[in-house]
Order: structure tokens, then C-alpha cells, then sequence
């Protein structure tokens, strides 16, 4: 069975360093990205199975609108890490509909269950 | 009522202050022939027109209807509007009154149209013939004795010359309205009317205007407010006017009032020299209405001044032939009742009976009850103590006291309608006080309102830019919120991280516990800001939700998610303020903590039951129970740290509430807290 690599976009370096070793344990291989190019970058060259992008640069390019370009541009499967509330989110229409995303502050066990939930889909 | 309307007769016929000069007529008569159709022709016919207005009224026709005929002719439409109006005063003066209205009213016809259509000196023409129309129909308005109506053209004439600067038929149509408010008794407002009219002709330098003012203001004076004295100057004025104008004829009528006043403050001799110079005057004039005006007065005081008989006779007979021949059946009774004193008073009494009788028919006709009543008392004297006819004497008697009945009857009905006429007035007069208060006070209303509205668009305005503020700042408080939440969501995010990865490098067992509980405290606190952002209420947290999140997450934590050992949550639906919510959330974080550690050693199997409601006391109440082996069977409790028991305690007492410990079928904490907030 082939290992699925993911894209880990995390603009946190102690959260993507504890993230990193929690998904290499689930096996995972995982690309790391602090920036938005850095995620292009990888996305074009090693096409990765799955996202996970916790990331907020400014109003344009917020995590949704890369989780969009991802899932539509790369057909990459995208958990979402946000901290906006659920109506903002419903607000956002297509942008936000069949996104998988995980609330933040989260725990182990819901990071473990949200991307338990994204590979079945 | 009688004399009043030939006083508005006189304003009329002098305010065109002609009288037919034989030599002015023949020689304009001449000129007419060689005269082609034309302006010129209409000019000639229009003078012609108001020299014989006085004199002959047919004739004055006549020329009005050639006037008429060529204006239409030449397509002359100003000289058309103007004999319009001019045939209007001609019909008025001869009574044909129908024909008076219907001329007054095409001559406005005239005059509407023109006043769209003419400009510079033409327009000021025009203007003056339509104020001067508005004010004919006034007066024949005041002929009808329609008083309101008459009022309301003639102050509309007043408004209008005001306006266009048209100041004769303002100044008429005040003089019509001082003889209007005399008619009500309002002497003080007719004296004003005269007063102002009287300014205007003094203005425009009309001197006939002049003098008829005064003459009219002399005339309030001596008859109504009995100030003879005061009213013979006025006249004086008027007449000295009158000389120097050379008006003749109203020189004449002057001569009547002065002879009234000296009459009324009985200063006889002169007032003889007066009335015998009105009747020369109208004589001379052949001014019969003017003559009979002289007669009437002459004969009154004829036997006061020592009259000879024969004189008193003549003129008497004099006075009954004109009054026969013009329609002034006052003046018959009044001849005819001379005639029966004198003859009386040379002791002819069937003579004098004769003319008594004779004036009573007239009188009778007139329903002159005061007059009758003085004639058939002399009647009753003279067939009581002269001619001795009881039958007669009684008839007369009888005559007179049914007069007597009609005079008080008169009298009351007179006074009745004074009485009314009053009442109306000052109705009137209260109902335009009324409406000028209304008026008034929809003014005010009409400035409150306007005030209000300002003052509300100005507060509207103040209030939007307020509103907009207060949502600018609004904006910028829920940003600077966001952020912050934003932040303390990260920071604890990256504390959770950092003890995570912290654990995996401790290999000391102890150590390792105290991270991972310092990690499940963490969490403890996370899922409360997860839960607080995923609600509607930033400040609220659903606890039903919350405790079941946190009890599976203290599974997993304890890797107990194979369902050895359950969590149950009996939680009421509550939604706890954040500062609630927290210290709670840390409490159970422990309680369960301390049972998933204790309760269940050797693989053994329970439930832990966490219970959160609000009892009868409002007392919001917190129960951790497990059914494992209890405190005195679990060894490991009793080496462990009281750090978890003293940070229980410690956030119990914040929440006022106090740890009680429960033997039940294994251990549990029930805390029954006082201070706590709903959200």
C-alpha cells in the first residue's frame, strides 16, 4: 500500500514540528510549508494526497481560498485548521461547502478523528 | 336705508365730475359728423357719454351703445371693455339693474382678456377698468343690499388698485365701504374708510374725491354723532373745494348739508340761507333730484322762519308737483301734510282734512307708520274740536292708535333688526376674529411643525453620523476581538504542541504524568475556546456539549476509548459565561482525571457519571461519580500529590461553592456552587 503523502502548511513552527511527528507516526509522509509558495511549490512538483493547511496571511488569501485552490486545482483532499466562527464560515457558500475542517484550538483526539474522517471521504 | 344709496348715487355720478354744459355738448355734437371711425370718434362719443350721464340718462345710452358699436367695429377691445363697464354704471344709476350686472360682467370678460395681452400704459388702463368694474359690481352689490357681497368686490377693488397701483377705484370703493359700515352703525371704521379714501385723492390730486370724503366724514358727524359744529367745518372744506373746482352741482349738494347742520343745531335763519341756496342751485342746474332734496328742506322749516303763507303754499305745491313727477312719494306726504297744517292754521279745515288724507294714502304707501300716526292725530283734533264728527273723530282715533301699534311695532322691529344687524356683524366680526386666530395659531402650528421637523432631521442626521460611528467602532472592537480570541485559540494551540512534544522526550513516569495533566488542563481550557467560537454567543458556552467533548477527550487522553470505562453525562441544558465555564470545565478535568486514574486499576470495568443542573436553591450543582472501588481500596490515591484536591478546592471557592465528598457505590464529588453566571 502506497504511503500518502500530505502537505502540512503550518505558519506555527512549534505546532507544525508537533504535528509533523504525530502524522509521521499515522505514516504519513509528510511535505512541510511555512509559506504559500512553499505549499504551491510542493502541490506542483509532488502532487500531495492530502492538505492539512492552517494558515492566515491577510483577508485574500485566508485558508479557505487556499483550500478551495487546492481542492480544485490539485484535486487534493484538504482538512482546514480555522479559528473563524461556524456562520462566518456557512457565509462563505462554495467556498466552504464539503470542506472538511477542524476547530482550532484542538485537541489530539480530534485532530486524529478530523483526519480519520477526510481519508474516508 | 333710503338716504345711504343716494349717497352711493352721488359717489358715483361725481366720481366722473361732469355735468352737461350745453356749450361742451354742442360743440362736440358738432364734431361728431366730420369725425372718421376711429379712436378719435370713440373719445368724442365716451365725453358725450358722462356730460349727459347726469342729465339724461338716455342719451348717455345712446352714446354708450355707439361707443360699443364702433369699438367692436374698429376692434378697439380697450374702449369695448371700458363702455362694458361704463354701461354697467349707466344701468345702475337708471335702476335696470339686470342689464347693470350684465355689462359689469363683460366688461371683466373684456378686461381678463386683456390684461393677458397688454403691456406699458395700455395694461395700466386696462387694470384701472378692471379694479373700476370690480367696484360698480360692488355698489351694485350695496344696491341689492346684499351688504357681504358688496363688501367683499369692493374690498377686492381696494386690494387691486393697492396692487396695480390703480388708486380712483380704490378710493371709490373705499368711499362706498365708509357708507357700507355706516349702513351697519359702525361710524369709527366709516370714518376710516372715508379718511383713507381721502388720502388717496389727495395723492392722485383729485379734488372732487377730496371734497366728497369730507363731505362724507361732516355728514357721520352731524347726523350720526351729533358733532354739527365739528361737521360744518368739514363741509366748509368740501364746498371751498367744490368753488374752486366750479362744480356747481356740488356746490349745490354741499349747500343742502350745511343747511342740515344749522337746521340740527337749530340755527334756522342760517339754515333758511342754505337750503335757499340749494334750490337755486338746482334750478339752475335743473338738478331735480337736488331740487327736491332743497324743497324737502325748505318747507320744514318753512313756517319756523316766518314763510308767508303764499310763499309756504307755492313752494309746498312746488314740492308735491316735483315729487309726482320724479316718484318721491316722501316728498308727496310730506307736501301734502304741509299744505293740511296751513290750511288748517287759516281755520279751512275741510280743507285741511283733504290733505291730510291725501298724505296719509302716500304715507300708507310708503308704510310710513310714524308719519301716519302724527296725521290722523291732527285729523282726530280736527273732527273732535273743529268740525265736531264724533264718528269721524273716533275713525281717525281709531286710525291713529293701529299706527301707534305699527309705529312701536316698527319701532320694535326696527330695533329687533338693529339688534340682528348688530348680532350678524359682530358675528361676523367674531368669525373673521376666529378664522384670523385659527390663521394664527396654523401659523404657529405651521412654524412648530417646521421647527420640529429641522430639529428632527437635524437630530436624524446627528444620530446617522452617531450610528455610523458607533458601527465603525463596532467593527473595529469586533476585529481587535477576533484578534485577540485569534490569538489566545494560537497560544494555546502552540502551549498544547509544546507539552505534547515535551512528553515525548521525559522518561520518568511521574514526570510524564505531570505533563500530561498539565497537557489534559490545557485541552481542558482549549475545547471551551473551541466551544465559544462554534456558538452564536462569544461569552457562552454549551456545558452538555462541552463535558461529553471533554470526558472523550480525557478517554483518549487516558486511552481508555475501548469502553472498559464509560463516560455518562446527566447534564441540564445550560449555556455557562466563559468565566464560569473555565474554572468548571478545569474542576471536572480533575474530578475525571483523579477517577480514570484510580477508580479502575487492574483493567477493571465502571462507569464515571458526570451530573451538572441547577437545583431548587439556584445553586448550580456539579457531580462526578464513578462506580469504581472507592478511595479506601485505591492505594495509587493515597501516593499521590494533593495538587489536583487543592486546585479543585481553590476553583470551587471561586465559583463560592465547597467540596463534598460522597461514599456512594464507589467515590464522588458533589459541589453545589453559588456564583456562577448563565449565558
Amino acid at each position: 500500500m502506497r504511503t500518502l503523502a500530505i502537505l502540512l502548511l503550518e505558519s506555527e513552527p512549534v505546532v507544525a514540528l508537533d504535528l509533523k511527528g504525530e502524522l509521521t507516526r499515522m505514516g504519513f509522509a509528510v511535505h512541510q510549508a511555512f509559506r504559500l509558495s512553499e505549499a504551491i511549490e510542493i502541490c506542483q512538483n509532488l502532487l500531495p494526497d492530502i492538505a492539512f493547511i492552517n494558515f492566515r496571511q491577510n483577508q485574500l488569501t485566508d485558508g479557505m481560498s487556499i483550500a478551495r485552490l487546492l481542492r480544485v486545482q490539485y484535486q487534493m483532499k484538504v482538512l482546514l485548521v480555522t479559528g473563524a466562527r461556524t456562520r462566518d464560515l456557512e457565509a462563505a457558500g462554495d467556498f466552504y461547502a464539503g470542506q472538511e475542517v477542524l476547530n482550532k484550538p484542538f485537541t489530539r483526539r480530534q485532530f486524529r478523528q478530523a483526519m480519520t474522517t477526510l481519508l474516508k471521504k | 336705508m333710503f338716504r345711504k344709496p343716494i349717497l352711493v348715487f352721488a359717489t358715483v355720478l361725481f366720481s366722473w365730475g361732469m355735468q352737461a354744459q350745453p356749450s361742451a355738448v354742442d360743440s362736440l355734437s358738432a364734431l361728431l359728423p366730420s369725425l372718421p371711425d376711429g379712436a378719435q370718434k370713440i373719445e368724442v362719443l365716451n365725453q358725450l357719454l358722462k356730460l349727459y350721464l347726469n342729465s339724461d340718462l338716455e342719451k348717455s345710452l345712446q352714446y354708450a351703445h355707439q361707443v360699443a358699436g364702433l369699438s367692436k367695429k374698429t376692434g378697439n377691445r380697450l374702449a369695448l371693455a371700458t363702455v362694458y363697464k361704463d354701461l354697467g354704471v349707466i344701468h345702475l344709476i337708471g335702476s335696470a339693474y339686470d342689464s347693470s350686472q350684465y355689462y359689469s360682467r363683460l366688461g371683466l370678460r373684456e378686461y381678463d382678456v386683456l390684461l393677458t395681452k397688454s403691456s406699458g400704459e395700455e395694461l395700466e388702463k386696462v387694470r384701472e377698468g378692471y379694479a373700476g368694474t370690480i367696484s360698480n359690481l360692488g355698489n351694485w352689490h350695496y344696491y341689492q343690499s346684499a351688504l357681504d357681497s358688496a363688501v367683499v368686490y369692493h374690498r377686492q377693488a381696494v386690494e387691486l388698485g393697492r396692487k396695480w397701483g390703480a388708486d380712483k377705484p380704490a378710493a371709490n370703493s373705499l368711499s362706498t365701504l365708509a357708507y357700507i359700515y355706516l349702513d351697519q352703525s359702525q361710524y369709527e371704521q366709516a370714518i376710516e374708510m372715508h379718511l383713507e379714501a381721502l388720502r388717496i385723492f389727495e395723492k392722485l390730486d383729485n379734488q372732487d374725491g377730496i371734497s366728497r370724503s369730507w363731505q362724507g366724514i361732516g355728514e357721520i358727524n352731524c347726523e350720526y354723532l351729533n358733532k354739527c359744529k365739528t361737521a360744518l367745518d368739514y363741509f366748509r372744506k368740501a364746498l371751498k373745494i367744490k368753488q374752486k373746482t366750479g362744480s356747481e352741482r356740488g356746490m349745490g349738494y354741499v349747500f343742502r348739508l350745511i343747511g342740515g347742520a344749522y337746521d340740527k343745531l337749530e340755527m334756522i335763519d342760517s339754515a333758511y340761507f342754505y337750503y335757499q341756496k340749494t334750490i337755486a342751485t338746482a334750478e339752475k342746474l335743473n338738478d331735480k333730484r337736488l331740487l327736491i332734496d332743497g324743497y324737502s328742506a325748505i318747507v320744514s322749516i318753512a313756517e319756523a322762519v316766518g314763510m308767508p303763507e303764499q310763499e309756504q303754499l307755492e313752494i309746498n305745491l312746488k314740492y308735491i308737483a316735483l315729487a309726482e313727477e320724479i316718484g318721491r312719494e316722501d316728498g308727496l306726504f310730506v307736501g301734502y301734510s304741509n299744505l293740511g297744517n296751513m290750511y288748517r292754521n287759516k281755520g279751512a279745515y275741510d280743507k285741511a282734512v283733504e290733505y291730510y288724507q291725501k298724505a296719509a294714502l302716500s304715507a300708507e304707501s310708503q308704510k310710513n307708520y310714524g308719519f301716519l300716526e302724527k296725521l290722523y292725530l291732527k285729523q282726530y283734533e280736527i273732527f273732535k274740536t273743529k268740525l265736531r264728527d264724533e264718528s269721524k273723530a273716533l275713525a281717525a282715533l281709531e286710525a291713529y292708535l293701529v299706527n301707534h301699534d305699527s309705529v312701536s311695532n316698527a319701532a320694535k322691529f326696527q330695533a329687533v333688526e338693529d339688534i340682528s344687524t348688530r348680532y350678524e356683524t359682530e358675528k361676523k366680526e367674531a368669525l373673521i376674529a376666529e378664522q384670523q386666530e385659527a390663521m394664527h395659531r396654523d401659523r404657529i402650528r405651521f412654524r412648530v411643525i417646521t421647527g420640529i421637523l429641522v430639529v428632527a432631521v437635524l437630530i436624524g442626521a446627528l444620530l446617522l453620523g452617531l450610528t455610523r460611528q458607533l458601527r465603525k467602532r463596532n467593527r473595529e472592537k469586533e476585529f481587535l476581538i477576533k484578534e485577540i480570541h485569534h490569538r489566545v485559540k494560537n497560544n494555546l494551540q502552540v502551549l498544547s504542541s509544546l507539552l505534547h512534544l515535551q512528553s515525548r522526550h521525559i522518561q520518568d513516569e511521574a514526570a510524564l504524568d505531570a505533563v500530561r495533566e498539565g497537557q489534559n488542563r490545557v485541552d481542558a481550557m482549549s475545547l471551551i475556546h473551541q466551544k465559544l467560537y462554534m456558538g452564536d454567543n462569544l461569552a457562552a458556552v454549551d456545558m452538555r456539549d462541552y463535558l461529553h467533548n471533554l470526558g472523550d477527550t480525557l478517554l483518549d487522553a487516558f486511552g481508555l476509548e475501548d469502553d472498559r470505562v464509560r463516560i455518562v453525562c446527566h447534564v441540564e441544558a445550560l449555556r455557562l459565561d466563559v468565566d464560569t465555564a473555565i474554572p468548571l470545565g478545569l474542576i471536572v478535568n480533575e474530578l475525571v482525571t483523579n477517577s480514570l486514574k484510580y477508580a479502575f486499576p487492574g483493567g477493571r470495568q465502571g462507569v464515571v457519571e458526570i451530573s451538572l443542573w441547577k437545583n431548587e436553591a439556584d445553586k448550580l450543582c456539579l457531580k462526578v461519580a464513578d462506580d469504581g472501588v472507592g478511595q479506601a481500596d485505591a492505594p495509587a490515591l493515597k501516593n499521590s500529590t494533593s495538587f489536583g484536591t487543592g486546585l479543585v478546592e481553590i476553583l470551587s471557592k471561586k465559583l463560592k461553592g465547597k467540596a463534598q465528598v460522597l461514599h456512594e457505590n464507589g467515590y464522588a464529588t458533589l459541589i453545589e456552587m453559588e456564583q456562577f453566571r448563565l449565558g
